[in-house]
């Protein structure tokens, strides 16, 4: 963690900030995995001022309940209203959101049950939803209040490596975040007018529970680890770096772009 | 409270009377802008020594000053004895560690001393970053095979060389990281003719990609930043081409050195140490082009 916040003019000992001072943080997809780590981060990096969003109620309280500086919110992303809700509920917390983290994702992973053949329309439609249009109505409602308030913010969204070397029997989800990462693209190109960047992050397989159905499969495991230069999955740990890095002014100069984080598995 | 970055953000104004002697000023302040070594043991390169070309000015000048801010020993190159001396006489009285080493990375033997000059002094090494390049205006009509030998020594075969000298240290030391400088010009072409600078830097992507692969396994990532329209020693007498470039930019304007270096210290760090092979683009949204699927059928 810098002592010393990137672009701080201030060269005085004691003068300590974090890069994430003042900063009113909304992550979505906050219960597990990445979206989890990242909350934890940002609190480290002692943001006091923190929305934490997922549809798991239970997981989502017993992770955050009790920690003050963290106001949680049930949501299903899918459902359009109840985000433009839950978004107010953000706003009229704590006045506006200076960063987004765009993360409430699912993937759905059962040996060759998903593949291009055989997807059930309900699997397909289900990740479509919240993968593509969910993560879309909570980008586009926070965009909105950003510009608003006139709020020179940052929208991180969470991508994949998977739509650039496209692993078999994945149903939607590569095709979903291929689409998130041109829909970053164009909220970049259309939002830079009012002093909002927009990037992604594709991380590849990371030691969460989304990546627990490949990483246990022997077979998988073996082709997988083979195809990535490092010979190792990624932590979790590791994809919150590269994304706390596009959400602190770090960044400043990068609109558009996604990084994958993914050991070179993609290359 | 406004910092001085808001306020160039607000001012970049991309063209008109007295914008020269605005850029230079700005520029001025750029280098003359302090990065105090962080507190002992709270920096991302501590006990680390890192190798940073092209240093004597532009944003090299900022990764040696950002990068041994957060505590790593930097060995400096530069072609420009002076303006490296300017800045290892900076970075060490802000508290950090700085060696000036005047060469032309385009100079094989100047590699191997150099390195050698790095062992025998610090005992390892864990970061280069290949920064040195240079430009030259030239159509396909108007170079050579011969007018174009420089440029691709430099921009081309000087990141090859800083590669395959340092990586057998970074390697010996137990792994670490290689940061090259590539450009828009090596993968989009925009408005200028730099046949010479856009050959050089799809070169360099191409040579990033295959050594990511080569020596993930020995624990060194390779990475490449794409900088776009960056203050520097470099553009600054390019002002005819600036306009097209910032124009094309969604951010409508050009880049602090620094704001590159940051993204330079990203990929140098423990940060990113999942990161391998990418190039990351920071220019102000000026290539919003995606990386479609060029990797072999799996």
């Amino acid at each position: 963690m810098p002592k010393r916040p990137f672009g701080s003019d201030c060269v005085e000992e004691g003068c300590i900030m974090t890069r994430f001072d003042n900063k009113v943080v909304l992550v979505t997809g906050a219960a597990n995995g990445i979206g989890r780590c990242m909350v934890e981060r940002f609190l480290k990096e002692g943001v006091e001022e923190l929305v934490a969003v997922d549809i798991e109620v239970d997981t989502l309280e017993d992770a955050f309940g009790d920690e003050e500086r963290v106001h949680t919110i049930t949501c299903d992303v899918t459902d359009y209203d109840a985000v433009h809700r839950m978004v107010d509920e953000a706003v009229e917390k704590y006045g506006r959101i200076d960063i987004l983290m765009n993360n409430a994702g699912i993937c759905f992973k059962d040996g060759e049950k998903y593949g291009m053949l055989t997807c059930p329309k309900e699997a397909w439609d289900r990740v479509v939803a919240t993968n593509l249009n969910g993560s879309f109505y909570v980008a586009q409602a926070v965009a909105q209040r950003m510009v608003e308030r006139k709020t020179k913010g940052v929208i991180v969204n969470t991508s994949s490596n998977t739509f650039r070397f496209i692993p078999k029997y994945l149903g939607a989800y590569p095709a979903t975040k291929a689409a998130i990462s041109i829909y970053t693209k164009q909220f970049a190109k259309e939002l830079a007018e009012y002093g909002i960047r927009v990037n992604a992050f594709g991380p590849g397989t990371t030691k969460t529970r989304m990546s627990e159905p490949t990483r246990s499969n022997p077979k998988m495991n073996e082709q997988f680890l083979n195809d990535i230069p490092m010979h190792r999955y990624g932590e979790v740990r590791e994809a919150v770096d590269t994304a706390l890095f596009l959400a602190s002014e770090e960044s400043s100069f990068m609109l558009g772009e996604i990084i994958f984080e993914d050991g070179g598995q993609s290359l | 409270m406004k910092s001085k970055r808001s306020e160039f953000f607000d001012n970049a104004i991309v063209s008109g009377p007295g914008q020269k002697e605005f850029e230079e000023k700005i520029y001025a302040e750029a280098q003359a802008k302090r990065w105090p070594r962080v507190a002992e043991g709270e920096g991302k390169f501590e006990g680390q020594v890192a190798i940073v070309t092209g240093a004597a000015g532009g944003q090299g000048e900022m990764e040696a000053k950002m990068i041994a801010q957060q505590g790593a020993k930097v060995y400096m190159a530069d072609i420009e004895e002076e303006g490296l001396k300017r800045v290892e006489a900076a970075i060490n009285a802000d508290g950090g560690e700085a060696v000036a080493f005047p060469m032309d990375v385009a100079d094989e033997d100047a590699w191997r001393a150099f390195v050698k000059k790095v062992l025998d002094e610090s005992g390892r090494l864990d970061v280069l970053v290949n920064n040195a390049g240079m430009c030259q205006n030239g159509t396909v009509l108007t170079e050579t095979r011969e007018s174009l030998n420089r440029i691709m020594d430099v921009d081309c075969w000087g990141v090859f060389n800083g590669m395959h000298y340092c990586a057998p240290a970074i390697i010996e030391s137990g792994g670490g990281t290689i940061v090259n400088t590539c450009s828009y010009q090596g993968t989009h072409f925009g408005p200028g003719s730099f046949i010479g600078y856009a050959m050089a830097k799809a070169a360099v992507m191409g040579m990033t990609r295959a050594a990511a692969t080569d020596l993930g396994a020995y624990g060194i990532r390779v990475n490449a930043v794409n900088p776009g329209l960056v203050l520097s020693g470099m553009t600054l007498p390019r002002g005819q081409n600036r306009k097209g470039l910032v124009e094309a930019s969604s951010m409508k304007r050009y880049a602090l050195p620094e704001e590159i270096a940051s993204v330079v210290v990203f990929l140098a760090s423990d940060d990113s140490s999942f990161i391998n092979g990418e190039f990351i683009a920071a220019d102000g949204g000026a290539t919003t082009y995606l990386h479609l699927a060029t990797a072999d059928e799996r």
